[in-house]
């Protein structure tokens, strides 16, 4: 009965539209063929559709291949007997069996979205939050390359750190080790170094430890996050997050900006993060860990997957090992920072005079003390009491070099075990290959020639 | 007939002056105590009756009534049993007073023997402050007693001693000690040494520094502590070696100095731990555990009993496992730790305690406890540690001075290595270090110093106050942390002999800082 009575209607509203859209978009791009410049009320229409709760891409896409345009999906959703027509499409309309996925409480949801519509963008306003849709101009192409790219992104901060000409993205496990940890972080700042955007899932452990370098070193960072802005995942982030956007990067999410994590939003985050980036590294990964889905995704997407091997009984490497094991092939192993950058292609990149990679170079203009433990630090030894035993030097004086270290940001210590940090932790234990530069041989020799 | 007995109480921590007034009169045979006596007041009767009766006496069949004075006073405990028991004797006329006002203070036995009761310093005190110069304690409590100068000290066994001594037959015994009992507030100094080696509560003997080994920055960070008085907390996986090191205090802390002694004494005795035979010099150790109840903390209950902040004072409050502790009783720690005393108001009745102890706390870096060890992983999720460590909040992260993170010490150094300094030479630049706090004007230790006085003490020239602003980074710049780096400062240039505090004593003062400000700075790089 419903079918028969509402087959008209379903049609005679798609002509209506069509001829109601004239004044509003360019009257010469025919409804089928969507306009390649959206007009404002359309983006406007994109945005509260896809902060719906439960609109994921194939949903979107397949409503939008109904209905040609998202304004007339909105504006049958407030329309009377809508919801049903929606949720139930004649079969004659389209006879995909993935539009009829939509579940009558899913189509309640986007009427009750479509009468809301101007709260819901009033809402996108006050968080300072842009919608970017995949057909705006600004869009990151390599995310509009992968299988299902999300119709939008709610995006904080500058669109144009999505698409930084290198971006590589930095995973690993919550339950993240300090060695990993700080691992990921000499990464981030290596990255930051060529010029190569980080991307990550602003999730504890490995993710937070390569955004809060990459910020630290003054670099382009993109977190992905699992929920919308207003419910900022985790909490303990956020203020990450703010250092992100504010040091020019950008924090982005798909879903709606109230929509609350759950179980399902961080592996379908996982997508972007990989899909966002020209390469993937996975630095730690227990067995089953979240970012071995990221791994996959990028290994589908056709975009490259490092993983870093870690020891053999590690727990925190067994998944990083699994994958280099499984996927001989494809899934490459991280060899060393230098070699990594080598390996991404990044190494021409390399512009050594900014960051002072040397040991030496770094610590000139601080005391003879500070230095001799600065190179212990660099050489593995973490406690107070190694670095007495190894330079035979009272506790005191111990004690008051490694804070002239800190205060410099050249180390950190929890927990009683210190590192080098900020520019010391690039460094090798005294080894470090020396790049030729040819280019800038050539123009610094030129005036004087 | 009527007998007046002067006998003593103890409230809090004082003895106050109580007259016994003793009336056995015609009528029916009933023994009634008045003057807001409390439950084991009450119960003396049935002691006093005994002990009459088994000391050879008689009880007299009459109507007793003992009125106690002044009325307004709550009084409790068994101290007052010997002068009722003497009272009635004196009221029934089986005995007959000598002449002198005469004291007596103890509880009695069913068989007439005379006990020690806990407070006798504090008792004897307040009787000589007013101008009682005879007392009569039991023999245990003799030596206690006789630590108040010019006071006539008479020790009895029995019930019947004690009536000797009023009937003047028997001579007492002059109190001898010089010390006069005043609580004067003071400053603890190095005194005399050759103590008898020092001895926890337990019986279990102190362990000594070299037998701590490794954990450099710990044993570093304990010796400036306790030369500056400084708050001190020790973070560490267990087996790191937190709860032995701080074992070790009683060792390292100079004897007290006169009148911290004689404070210290007065607590002792009024906590009844014991008996009392000399002035404490050894600074009290007390180390309450995290299940400890409020009240236990910071005394009350039904006697206003000191807790354990009083019976801490002028030494050392070590709280194993800081973060265990109920909220509320670290919370309670704010009064004692900023005034050096604690007010506890009941109703009708209020008492001041002192609390001018030292902290030292111990905790794990997490809940499971092996957060950043390296040869065990912690199990707790990822934010929890840093969770955990930040829970030292308030009043008493203001309080802390030194914060020492200790990771567990490799095997080789456990058994290899050369052998570590042992207390003695430790304690010898502790005492040495307090000396020179004190002989300043204000006469405090470095840890109670805030504000002018602090950087009065401190004086930097132009070079220390370059390092300090760039060490108040460290800090996030606040005020209350460049406070805390120079305190410490001023105690590590008391240790090394320099009358300055230079850059090299302001950057080891700021390795010490809170753990919190470090998991920032690690979290950020």
């Amino acid at each position: 009965m419903l079918g028969v009575g509402l087959a008209g209607p379903v049609g005679g509203d798609g002509i209506e539209e069509a001829s109601d859209l004239g004044p509003v978009g360019p009257a010469t791009s025919p409804p089928a063929t969507r306009p390649w410049v959206q007009t404002g009320e359309e983006r406007d229409a994109w945005a509260v559709l896809a902060g719906v709760h439960g609109i994921g891409p194939v949903a979107f896409a397949a409503l939008l291949a109904r209905y040609g345009d998202v304004v007339s999906i909105l504006r049958e959703a407030s329309s009377p007997g809508g919801v049903a027509r929606l949720a139930n499409p004649p079969d004659d309309v389209l006879p995909d069996a993935a539009a009829r996925a939509l579940g009558p409480e899913v189509a309640q949801a986007i009427a009750e979205a479509a009468g809301r519509a101007s709260a819901t963008l009033a809402r996108i306003r006050e968080l300072g939050l842009r919608v970017l849709t995949v057909e705006d101009p600004l869009y990151p192409m390599r995310l509009a390359r992968i299988e299902m790219p999300p119709h939008v992104l709610y995006l904080l901060g500058d669109p144009a750190a999505l698409s930084a000409d290198a971006a590589v993205a930095i995973v690993g496990t919550r339950r993240a080790t300090d060695g990993g940890r700080a691992f990921a972080a000499r990464l981030a700042t290596n990255l930051v170094a060529v010029g190569a955007s980080v991307v990550s899932g602003l999730a504890v452990g490995i993710d937070g430890a390569a955004h809060a370098a990459a910020v630290h070193a003054h670099g382009t960072t993109v977190a992905v996050i699992g929920s919308g802005h207003a419910v900022l995942h985790p909490h303990a982030h956020s203020r990450l997050a703010a250092s992100i956007v504010a040091a020019g990067g950008a924090v982005v999410s798909e879903l709606g900006p109230d929509i609350a994590p759950s179980k399902g939003t961080f592996p379908r985050r996982n997508r972007i993060v990989s899909g966002l980036a020209d390469a993937t590294v996975v630095v730690e990964a227990p067995a089953r860990s979240g970012a071995l889905i990221t791994a996959s995704w990028a290994l589908e997407q056709g975009r490259e997957c490092f993983f870093v091997p870690g020891a053999v009984d590690a727990p925190a490497s067994a998944g990083c090992l699994s994958y280099l094991r499984e996927f001989p092939d494809r899934a490459r192993i991280v060899a060393g920072i230098p070699q990594l950058i080598e390996d991404l292609g990044l190494a021409d990149r390399l512009v050594e005079p900014d960051v002072p990679t040397d040991v030496a170079a770094t610590l000139s203009g601080i005391g003879e003390a500070a230095k001799r433990l600065a190179h212990e630090l660099v050489r593995g030894r973490a406690t107070v009491d190694e670095l007495v035993a190894a330079t035979g030097w009272p506790v005191a004086s111990v004690l008051a070099g490694l804070t002239l270290l800190e205060r410099r940001g050249l180390a950190v210590g929890i927990h009683g075990r210190f590192r080098p940090a900020g520019t010391l932790a690039g460094t090798d234990p005294g080894r470090r290959r020396q790049r030729p530069r040819p280019a800038r041989l050539a123009t610094s020799g030129g005036p004087r020639a | 007939m009527l007998a007046i007995v002067p006998s003593a109480t103890l409230n809090g921590l004082d003895g106050r002056l109580i007259r016994v007034e003793v009336d056995v009169a015609p009528g029916l045979p009933g023994f009634t105590i008045v003057g807001l006596a409390d439950a084991a007041l009450q119960e003396a009767r049935e002691r006093v009756r005994g002990a009459i009766r088994n000391a050879g006496f008689v009880h007299p069949p009459r109507r007793i009534t003992v009125n106690l004075a002044p009325a307004d006073l709550r009084k409790a405990g068994a101290s007052l049993d010997l002068a009722m028991a003497v009272g009635i004797l004196l009221g029934s006329e089986q005995v007959r007073a000598g002449g002198g006002r005469v004291a007596l203070i103890g509880e009695l036995s069913l068989g007439g023997e005379v006990r020690s009761v806990p407070g006798v310093l504090p008792m004897v005190s307040a009787l000589a402050r007013r101008g009682l110069r005879r007392v009569v304690v039991a023999d245990a409590a003799v030596d206690e007693a006789r630590l108040v100068a010019g006071v006539e000290v008479c020790g009895v066994a029995t019930l019947e001693a004690a009536v000797d001594v009023v009937r003047a037959r028997r001579r007492a015994r002059t109190g001898v000690v010089p010390p006069r009992i005043e609580l004067v507030e003071g400053s603890a100094r190095g005194g005399e040494d050759g103590l008898p080696p020092p001895v926890e509560a337990a019986g279990r003997v102190v362990p000594d520094l070299e037998e701590v080994r490794g954990q450099a920055p710990a044993r570093r960070g304990l010796e400036v502590a306790l030369s500056g008085g400084h708050g001190l907390l020790l973070i560490g996986p267990p087996g790191s070696g937190k709860t032995l090191l701080a074992r070790t205090i009683p060792g390292l802390l100079p004897p007290l100095d006169d009148a911290a002694a004689l404070a210290a004494t007065v607590v002792a005795s009024a906590a009844g731990e014991g008996p009392v035979h000399a002035l404490r010099r050894q600074p009290p150790f007390r180390s309450p555990h995290h299940t400890v109840s409020y009240a236990g903390m910071v005394g009350g209950g039904p006697h206003l009993s000191p807790g354990e902040v009083t019976l801490a004072d002028q030494g050392v409050l070590f709280l194993d496992e800081l973060p265990e502790f109920g909220r509320d009783v670290l919370e309670a720690l704010r009064q004692p730790l900023e005034d050096g005393r604690v007010a506890i108001a009941r109703v009708g009745r209020a008492a001041i305690f002192p609390a001018r102890f030292q902290l030292v706390a111990a905790m794990n870096p997490c809940p499971c406890g092996f957060a950043g060890s390296t040869d065990r992983p912690c199990g707790c999720p990822a934010l929890v540690p840093g969770r955990y460590q930040r829970r030292v909040s308030g009043p008493l992260r203001d309080r802390i001075d030194l914060w020492i993170a200790m990771p567990r010490v490799a095997p080789s150094a456990l058994v290899g290595g050369p052998d570590p300094e042992g207390s003695a030479a430790v304690r010898g630049r502790i005492a040495a270090a307090r000396s020179v706090a004190s002989a300043r004007p204000h006469g405090l230790l470095n840890g109670r110093l805030t504000g002018r006085l602090l950087r009065e003490a401190c004086a930097l020239d132009a070079s220390g106050r370059r390092a300090l602003i760039g060490l108040a980074e460290l800090e996030r710049a606040t005020g209350r942390g460049t406070e805390r780096i120079l305190r410490v400062a001023r105690t590590i240039a008391d240790l090394a002999g320099s009358e300055t505090v230079r850059a090299d004593h302001l950057e080891e003062a700021a390795w010490y800082r809170p753990a919190d400000l470090r998991l920032a700075a690690a979290e950020a790089s």
